[in-house]
């Protein structure tokens, strides 16, 4: 086709006006490029963080909402339900059978859950106050004071690894021994550096927990574990001291638990807590709806940690903003040079548009010249742009991701040695997704729900298919761009108007 | 029987000065024709008319027994009437054999070698390979305009319009440039018609057509 052989030979003898319009095309798609490839890794990186996101939702006491309620009921004159303890009476409790109905839910992926009561103990002695590093367990569990029924002890069951949320984030980490299995019916437990030292107990020794309202009543507990607390001494209980912990599995405790309640007097105070990991963002409101429907009193709300997600996740959307942004200004910017250069130049195509057509030639194929022209002049841009900007690009997102992935492998890493197991003794391959409250060490991997394949792929996401359409988009819309000028000139006039114009 | 026929030709500029006041003129294959009149009296405007470029405001063009207004005009231009502009019209970016190759391309005349028939021609008409070569602005105004007469035959049109193919020519070369045009016309049964100032060019063609008394007439 002669039109590509004229097109060539108009590229490549007006080489000055070529090379002005590619080096501002090569500019422009350089930008675009960078700008394109950050939106897109991420939009990327947000995406797999979402997908690998762990959703907890949690139940909370409305207490305020209890609180207007009472008040209400007393101003109304049923002294019944005034009082806190009747009123507590009337809402269903949270205890592990209500909470297993909870977690059989499509929506959850998995649950756990904790229970904790007060235990007396026999030969040990508690870690006082002023003997500790002042550092104190945190609020939540077992908020009842130090009154005389109250046990010495702290002790909490812990139905699977992740209801262990302590040694998940690294504030607490075993340093002999290691972790019980939370599966087991057996009586183990882990305890503290300090109240280790204070009774020079170690791994192996036998504990004796004695029910701090019956005496006769006494539990025995093998220490599997000593872990030391490197919490901030600024989370702290007036009344409980972290050092007077003793963590042990949901089925040893809930076993005490009930042997307790086989006399009234004897009856444990237990406190229920539990977290329910959703299948993903979208369902936290299906699932406290299911949860209503399930019967949960009104007074308790679902709390998610979706916040954090969306305040980590800020940055990065903020970056992607900026990206889309910035390519939409280069472009207007780049485009609104081009129709510039072009309309400087239309003299002198001007007098070539009024020539051919003068010699015959129709008004279609000098447009296809023209578009040919300026799509080979742009696409030559595009492609060296595309070049430049991805050699900056890559390198920079591919850090960026590159840290992310260490990041959360580091994390998988020293959960292992938080629970004192070593590395290889974990299980890699993530196990079925089933909602069990019982997880042993085996699941760890999925606490994180990582897999390390889908991390590595992503590095090679960056400049993808969708970067390069959007790129070659681009392009079309440069060159529908620059030809603009001379379609005006080619549609609108007649040769002989052209030709007798130019000046 | 007349190849080309204008009939109550009218043509006015937008200032509304009649340029072309009821031009009647036939022509026929096989001769050479010469339309003179003074700088000015609408020769150019006229050959604008006849190749198509503008429309009559009155009267009509007539081409093989068909209104030219009525019919595709870029291939009447491309395929059968061979135009040489006043002012050349040839692309300055393409060298003198590029520019009879694009016309040739633009009629899509079916010929092996078109560079080679492009070369052969530009001989004819005076230049030698090394100036075929060459771009157009790197030819003398004579030579560019032998470039523009080149390209007009380039692809066997049945009629020639020219518009002063000798104005910047010496005697010798006008003298060359006529008897192709001559040959054209009595060889080939083409229909050559040529403006000019020119008393000696005139002289060689068969018939002459005054545009200067044409007004007179009317007068
Ligand atoms: N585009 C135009 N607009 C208005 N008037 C024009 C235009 N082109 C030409 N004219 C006028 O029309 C008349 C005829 O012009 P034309 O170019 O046909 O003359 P010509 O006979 O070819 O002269 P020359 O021998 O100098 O080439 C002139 O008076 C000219 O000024
Ligand atoms: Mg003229």
């Amino acid at each position: 086709m002669y039109v590509f052989k004229n097109a060539l030979k108009s590229i490549t003898r007006t080489k000055s006006r070529n090379i002005l319009i590619a080096l501002i095309v090569v500019v422009l798609a350089a930008s675009c490029c960078v700008a394109l490839s950050i939106k897109n890794s991420a939009t990327n990186l947000i995406q797999s963080y979402e997908d690998s996101y762990e959703v907890e939702a949690w139940l909370g006491l409305n207490r305020q909402e209890m609180r207007f309620d009472m008040n209400q009921n007393k101003t109304q004159g049923n002294e019944e339900l005034g009082n806190p303890q009747d009123f507590m009476k009337n809402i269903a409790e949270l205890d592990v059978s209500s909470i297993k109905t909870y977690g059989d839910s499509e929506y959850v992926k998995s649950y756990y859950y904790t229970i904790q009561t007060n235990l007396n103990g026999s030969g040990i002695e508690k870690v006082s106050m002023e003997d500790s590093n002042v550092k104190y367990m945190t609020g939540g569990i077992g908020k009842n004071g130090e009154s005389k029924n109250v046990g010495d002890f702290s002790v909490v069951g812990y139905s699977s690894l992740d209801a262990m949320t302590n040694f998940v984030n690294g504030t607490y980490k075993i340093t002999t021994g290691e972790m019980f299995d939370p599966v087991s019916n057996d009586n183990n437990c882990v305890i503290s550096e300090e109240l280790a030292e204070q009774n020079e107990l170690s791994i192996g020794d036998k504990i004796t927990l004695v029910n701090p309202n019956k005496e006769e009543k006494t539990y025995e507990f093998i220490i599997t574990g000593i872990y030391s607390d490197n919490s901030e001494s600024s989370e702290f209980s007036m009344f409980s001291n972290a050092a007077n912990q003793i963590l042990t599995s949901y089925n040893a405790l809930n076993a005490v638990v009930e042997n307790s309640s086989q006399e009234e007097e004897s009856t444990l105070m237990i406190q229920t807590d539990a977290r329910f990991k959703l299948v993903s963002t979208d369902v936290i409101e299906a699932f406290s709806k299911e949860l209503t429907e399930k019967g949960l009193s009104s007074y308790y709300t679902v709390s998610t940690n979706l916040d954090s997600l969306e305040s980590t996740l800020k940055p990065i959307q903020n970056l992607s903003t900026f990206a889309t942004t910035f390519l939409i200004i280069v472009l207007a910017i780049g485009g609104a040079i081009l129709v510039i250069i072009n309309m400087i130049n239309i003299r002198e195509r001007k007098y070539e548009i009024g020539v051919l057509r003068s010699i015959g030639m129709k008004k279609h194929m000098v447009l296809g010249q023209f578009v040919i022209e300026t799509f080979m002049v742009t696409l030559s841009g595009i492609i060296i742009g595309a070049v430049i900007g991805s050699t900056i690009t890559v390198p920079v997102a591919n850090k960026m991701l590159e840290s992310e992935i260490t990041s959360m492998e580091e994390e998988t890493n020293e959960v292992n040695s938080n629970f004192g197991f070593s590395a290889k003794s974990v299980n890699m391959t993530p196990g079925a997704n089933e909602a069990t409250p019982g997880r042993g060490k085996n699941d760890i991997k999925e606490v994180f729900g990582g897999e390390n394949v889908s991390y590595v792929d992503k590095l090679n996401a960056i400049i993808d298919v969708k970067t390069i359409v959007e790129l070659i988009l681009i392009g079309v819309l440069l060159t529908i761009i620059s030809s603009s000028v001379s379609m005006v000139f080619i549609s609108r006039y007649s040769p002989l108007k052209i030709l007798s114009s130019r000046t | 029987m007349s190849l080309f026929k204008l009939e109550n030709v009218d043509y006015y500029y937008d200032n509304h000065v009649k340029v072309l006041d009821n031009i009647n003129y036939e022509f026929e294959p096989s001769k050479v024709y010469a339309i003179t009149g003074k700088s000015g009296s609408g020769k150019t405007t006229l050959l604008s008319l006849m190749s198509g470029l503008d429309k009559p405001k009155s009267g009509k063009i007539i081409y093989n027994d068909n209104d030219i207004s009525k019919i595709d005009e870029d291939k009447y231009r491309s395929h059968h009437v061979g135009v040489v502009f006043q002012s050349f019209n040839l692309l300055p970016h393409l060298t003198a054999i590029e520019n009879v190759v694009l016309s040739m391309d633009i009629a899509n005349l079916k010929v092996g070698n078109k560079k080679q028939v492009a070369l052969s021609l530009l001989n004819e008409v005076g230049l030698d390979e090394e100036k075929a070569n060459r771009r157009i602005l790197k030819l003398s105004g004579g030579e560019q305009q032998r470039v523009a007469i080149a390209r007009a035959l380039s692809f066997q049109p049945e009629v020639i319009l020219a518009d002063e193919p000798t104005g910047n020519l010496d005697m010798h070369n006008e003298k060359q440039i006529t008897e192709i045009f001559r040959r054209l016309a009595h060889e080939k049964n083409k229909c050559v018609i040529i403006v000019t100032h020119s008393n000696s060019v005139a002289a060689s063609a068969d018939v002459v057509y005054d545009l200067e008394k044409a007004k007179e007439n009317l007068a």
